[in-house]
């Protein structure tokens, strides 16, 4: 009963991912490039860039994020399949840097240009980002350290 | 609840109260720049005491001064410091040159920018652009005989601008610039 | 008004206190992510059977393992060893506690063991 369980959970999950990482950004950006008039220009190497990565490194998020959340709850599997999703979550928004985010320019017609950069604000998110590494880390260090204690308390459930 | 649960929610919330900062100082830094700029008064170059001097030296024709001075305020309405605020003033000279058949040139003859440093939060900044005469291109000068057309026009000179005003907000997180391309700030004519 | 003020002088004092920290951290993952997706785009960035291929594997493999080892009980190619195990024990009879050191034949006069010889090859007793 529990692998079934857990199986469902891997799936609901894989499939919140996929939209979420795959699904609703290629739409946004598929229409985004197909709006004319916009003051943002993509070049077609650009577009080309933004819907692969976002698609390679949606995929390994969203198949991490089966093995992650089919997982038994505090095991070490878990911990460390969280892990690598951190991480390969941290190189998926780096991809969204394709598209510009990071610098935001528009053309003020007849008037001239506004431009905004988020440089600093991405680099303090990066951190933020570290930390949760840290923090799963932490949590493969705990689940090895205490596996007999959770094991326990997990058949006890 | 294990003591190294009790440590991971710790820390988790402290990733959390982070994470929340950066986002309300974000929304907070989009509202201050919504504030500043819905009100034109809170940004206003004064061109009515703008200060153009040229020198010319009666015998040589040779530029011997030349200074641009324009005072501007910015009244900071936002909710953080505005940072690191840097304007810089691109200024163009057009004119038609006698020497390539009376076509139009455009030369550049002024490229300064100037830091003002912080504007604390509430508080109007009153601060003067000062172009001196060794930050003007000298040698893109037109001679005034040989290359100026003074029949022209009017007018015969015609100088344009391009503005940049750069700054940090939301505690250094957002770095913003504006520029005004073509800006037409004043003639000369002779005739 | 007041209270986004507030709430700005609060934001803003964790910030400023935690942004240098923070931001060279920030700056080192940017440093290593550019890397990595920098050899992804030169080695793995012409096509994405790769990407399909790992995203396969994983969902596949974890369908195997929670079928092995669910986590709500032992699993089930480990119980089954240790029954295996177990019912071997049954049949011949052996304790757990029994030691593979006191089946070996010693000596009867002098301990050295002599395995099968009807001779102690150290003092000469015979061993019947």
């Amino acid at each position: 009963m529990g692998a079934v369980k857990n199986m469902v959970r891997g799936f609901l999950f894989t499939g919140i991912y996929v939209v979420f990482t795959i699904v609703i950004p290629l739409i946004t950006f598929t229409l985004l490039f197909n709006i004319e008039g916009l003051p943002i220009e993509w070049e077609k190497q650009d577009q080309q860039n933004i819907t692969f990565w976002l698609t390679a490194f949606g995929l390994l998020v969203s198949g991490f994020a089966f093995f992650k959340y089919s997982s038994p709850k505090q095991s070490i599997r878990k911990g460390i399949f969280a892990l690598i999703q951190v991480i390969i979550n941290c190189l998926y928004l780096w991809s969204y840097r394709f598209s510009g985010a990071a610098e935001i320019t528009f053309i003020i017609v007849d008037y001239g240009f506004f431009s905004l950069s988020l440089a600093q604000m991405i680099l303090i998110y990066m951190g933020i980002y570290f930390l949760t590494i840290i923090l799963k880390v932490y949590d493969v260090i705990d689940f090895t350290i205490n596996r007999e204690k959770i094991r326990e308390n997990r058949m006890k459930e | 609840m294990r003591p190294s649960r009790v440590f991971r929610l710790l820390f988790r919330i402290f990733i959390f109260l982070l994470t929340i900062s950066v986002t309300v100082v974000s929304i907070l830094g989009g509202l201050s720049a919504i504030l500043i700029l819905s009100d034109t008064d809170n940004i206003q170059p004064d061109f009515d005491n703008a200060e153009f001097n040229l020198d010319i030296n009666n015998s040589t024709l040779e530029i011997e001064n030349i200074n641009f001075s324009l005072p501007f305020k910015l009244n900071n309405t936002g909710f953080f410091d505005l940072e690191n605020l840097e304007v810089g003033i691109q200024l163009f000279l057009n004119y038609s040159d006698i020497g390539m058949m009376n076509d139009t040139k455009v030369v550049k003859i002024l490229d300064k920018t100037q830091n003002f440093g912080d504007i604390p939060k509430g508080v109007i900044g009153e601060f003067v652009f000062f172009g001196e005469n060794s930050s003007f291109l000298h040698e893109n000068f037109p001679h005034p005989i040989t290359e100026i057309n003074w029949l022209r026009g009017p007018p015969a000179l015609e100088f344009y601008a391009n503005f940049t005003v750069s700054l940090d907000y939301s505690i250094g997180m957002h770095s913003l610039s504006i520029t005004i391309l073509n800006l037409f700030v004043g003639d000369s004519s002779p005739f | 008004m007041d209270f986004l003020e507030v709430l700005a002088e609060i934001v803003g004092s964790i910030l400023i206190f935690l942004k240098p920290l923070v931001v060279p951290i920030g700056q080192w993952m940017v440093d290593w992510i550019t890397t990595t997706t920098q050899f992804f785009k030169e080695n793995l960035g012409a096509s994405l059977t790769f990407y399909i291929v790992i995203c396969a594997i994983l969902v596949v493999s974890g369908i195997v393992i929670n079928i092995l080892w669910p986590g709500d009980r032992p699993g089930s190619i480990f119980s089954k060893g240790v029954e295996k195990i177990e019912e071997y024990e049954d049949k011949i009879g052996v304790s757990e506690d029994e030691d593979i050191v006191d089946e070996i034949k010693r000596c009867k006069d002098c301990g050295n063991p002599v395995g099968d010889s009807e001779i102690c090859p150290l003092c000469g007793a015979r061993q019947i």
